[in-house]
């Protein structure tokens, strides 16, 4: 063996492929993970008509972002099984720093800030003990890991914070390593939920399990209602889904989780794979998308179906700075725009170069 | 563990709404990888070797009838690589082998930063063989060999104090193309973990073929991902928004003027690799409703060639030219009805996931 594919680019990609200089202006950006189309991974920061604005190298395919408040850092973590989190500047489009996972743990692709941006929480999986924890980084000392916290559950994913600032959501999706090394799933083994944490305390606030019909969906992508529910994104993680299983749901703590109705031609449109959430909390409308389905269906906030927009491969999901309006990235490297009212998707550009993976969030 | 997961399996194939089963899939890929895809990288790994040769005659003796003779086999070398340049999974995949045959698009320049560093060092130790195959990515491939062949100082710098270093940088980079797909070839066939028979014998601890139907996933994606390529970077890239902002040297290989035949082979490549009677598309065909659907991929293949043909100028020129660049754009049309049947009726027809986002969720 000559070289390995990870040493390689650990070891001098930021050499062999310099990024590209940012641009002055900064409005309306999206970052988002993605590989060319040669097979390249990379986060690149795109504008709303689909142009690229820098790109950055990264050693293994990248998965969740998240913005930290009051400065112009963004993070990026590998995708599941993930080794690294990379921190970067996102107005002048370099890397700040990387964070590898610590012994015996992975993240889990997902992450987000807490206190006003000076920590750092993420979903990671103990390895040795295949439980759940949110591993806590310190922003402002390098993100040094300070330590963790159980998330009470197997497999978290995403998570999301409640606007007290202190109540975390996590979706535990049910599914570790162990699931993914078996190739087949046990099915009668996947125990996902959805649970509040106080990440101060530490401690477990509430737990939501689905019905237990339901038990194999897998919960994995969350997002906030301006009406203060949590909506959540579903996968059936069987090998061959009930196409008619519903995918979304809406839940607050101390009630049931409330299932959103099916989109127009029935929860068969998403294909059983809903893979990825967002709230325009300015128009009250939730999204959900499938890209196995090629469609991102639209609800209200009371989990009415408003519509469901053929997209191909798309999957991230973000709010936009114009209410009503939502961006969906797809693999095929395009952006649309989404709204209640359009009928139809409105395509906003291609590069050409970049295929987009699961998420996109607004810089 | 193991008995249930083969419950499992017994029950997925027993299903009456799966049609297909995952022999059937496995069948198709393998079918296509002995038939179009191996034998696509031992031409290539031929077409490395003549090369090799060419560049020594030329470097004998530098002069006009030599270079052309090179160049001839350059043109060679860049359509047997285009023939299969779309296969992403397999040994192919590994040590970064497709961006060291060709490392495109180059927006950056690195291919000739990278080559000028290496001329202007002169070391004769980076080129020793396995040194090379970890240098850095852009001077190792077709490219880089392109600068060189393709350049008004071709010949002169072949006559000059650098002209030793030139022809041992030329035989570093037709060996290196020639063992890369030689270990592909290999990768291919040979061993206990051998990829041809990963795919004929689907284990479920093989985490990345755990099936004939992920396999088979794996190619029809990447036949998808050629149809957007070939569009969005071969063709879109150069033609810009308008005639006035029309960027030829966004096109491949545009400084040997090989972008169309290129294209025509991926072209040609994309056919064999979809197939007719065998593979994909033989299954396709042998489906309840699935002839239709195979028809209608086979006509806009048609299509498309028949477009492709139409372009007579290279592309950079094509994309500046007001009539030509209308035939690149209906070549590009072309291109986006193949992609939707492949999106569309294929994957439907086929029950596989298709698409970055789609096939491999988290």
């Amino acid at each position: 063996m000559r070289i390995s594919r990870r040493t390689l680019l650990a070891a001098g990609t930021a050499a062999l492929f310099a990024g590209k200089p940012a641009r002055a202006d900064a409005g309306g950006r999206y970052l988002s993970a993605a590989a060319t189309f040669a097979g390249r991974y990379a986060v690149v920061a795109v504008d709303e008509a689909g142009e690229i604005a820098f790109d950055l190298d990264v050693a293994d395919r990248g998965h969740g972002l998240a913005v930290r408040p009051g400065s112009s850092e963004a993070i990026c973590f590998g995708r599941r099984p993930g080794t690294y989190g990379l921190v970067l500047d996102t107005l002048a489009g370099e890397v700040v720093t990387e964070i590898l996972a610590a012994s015996s743990r992975h993240f889990s692709g997902h992450g987000l800030f807490v206190q006003g941006g000076d920590l750092l929480l993420a979903t990671e999986n103990d390895e040795v003990r295949h439980e759940g924890v949110i591993g806590i980084y310190d922003a402002r000392a390098n993100y040094k890991r300070l330590g963790e916290f159980p998330t009470c559950g197997i497999g978290p994913h995403d998570l999301a914070l409640l606007p007290d600032g202190k109540t975390l959501v996590v979706a535990n999706g049910g599914i570790d390593k162990r699931h993914d090394d078996n190739g087949g799933r046990e099915l009668s083994d996947i125990r996902s939920d959805l649970v509040y944490l106080d990440w101060q305390s530490q401690r477990l606030l509430d737990r939501a399990v689905l019905e237990s019909q339901f038990a194999r969906l897998s919960i994995r992508h969350l997002a906030l209602t301006e009406a203060g529910d949590v909506a959540a994104a579903l996968q059936d993680s069987a090998d061959v889904p009930d196409l008619d299983f519903p995918l979304g749901f809406l839940h607050r703590p101390g009630s049931a989780p409330r299932w959103l109705a099916a989109p127009d031609g029935g929860w068969v449109r998403l294909r059983g794979y809903c893979g990825a959430a967002a709230a325009d909390r300015a128009a009250g409308l939730v999204a959900m998308s499938s890209p196995r389905g090629n469609c991102v269906g639209l609800w209200d906030e009371s989990g009415a179906a408003l519509e469901a927009l053929a997209i191909h491969d798309g999957c991230g999901l973000s709010a936009t700075g114009t209410p009503g309006e939502l961006l969906v990235s797809s693999g095929s490297g395009e952006l649309f725009a989404v709204s209640r009212a359009a009928a139809s998707p409105s395509p906003r550009g291609a590069n050409g170069e970049f295929r987009f993976d699961n998420h996109m969030v607004r810089i | 563990m193991i008995r249930a997961i083969s419950a499992c399996i017994l029950l997925l194939v027993a299903t009456p709404a799966l049609a297909l089963e995952d022999a059937d899939y496995a069948a198709a890929v393998v079918s296509t990888a002995k038939g179009t895809i191996i034998p696509g990288y031992q031409a290539f790994g031929y077409t490395a070797k003549d090369m090799q040769a060419r560049l020594e005659a030329l470097c004998k003796a530098p002069a006009d009838d030599t270079l052309k003779n090179a160049q001839q086999q350059f043109a060679a070398l860049t359509t047997a690589w285009a023939r299969i340049q779309y296969i992403s999974f397999g040994p192919i995949f590994e040590h970064q082998r497709a961006f060291r045959i060709e490392y495109w698009p180059d927006k950056r320049n690195v291919v000739g930063r990278q080559l000028a560093e290496v001329l202007k060092k002169q070391e004769h130790a980076a080129l020793e063989p396995e040194r090379f195959a970890t240098t850095t990515v852009g001077v190792q491939g077709l490219p880089a060999l392109e600068r060189m062949l393709f350049g008004d100082d071709a010949i002169s710098e072949l006559k000059g104090a650098g002209a030793a270093f030139r022809c041992g940088l030329f035989a570093a980079i037709s060996n290196n193309l020639e063992t890369i797909a030689r270990d592909v070839v290999t990768g291919w066939t040979e061993g206990d973990s051998a990829f041809l028979a990963r795919i004929e014998h689907p284990s479920e601890d093989d985490e990345e073929l755990p099936s004939g139907r992920d396999a088979a996933g794996r190619l029809l994606n990447d036949l998808l991902t050629a149809t957007i390529a070939m569009r969005d970077m071969k063709l879109l890239a150069p033609l810009g928004t308008s005639l006035a902002k029309a960027k030829g040297q966004n096109a491949e290989y545009w400084r040997s003027g090989q972008s169309v035949a290129v294209l025509a082979a991926n072209l040609d490549g994309w056919r064999a690799l979809f197939g007719t009677d065998q593979g994909l598309g033989g299954l396709l065909a042998a489906q309840p409703n699935g002839k239709p659907v195979a028809d209608d991929v086979s006509a806009a293949a048609d299509q498309a060639a028949k477009a492709l043909a139409e372009i007579t100028l290279p592309l950079d020129k094509a994309v500046a030219d007001s009539a030509q660049r209308k035939r690149v754009e209906a070549f590009a049309v072309q291109l986006v009805k193949l992609r939707d049947l492949l999106a569309g009726p294929v994957t439907t027809t086929l029950n596989l996931p298709v698409g970055f986002n789609a096939l491999d969720g988290d």
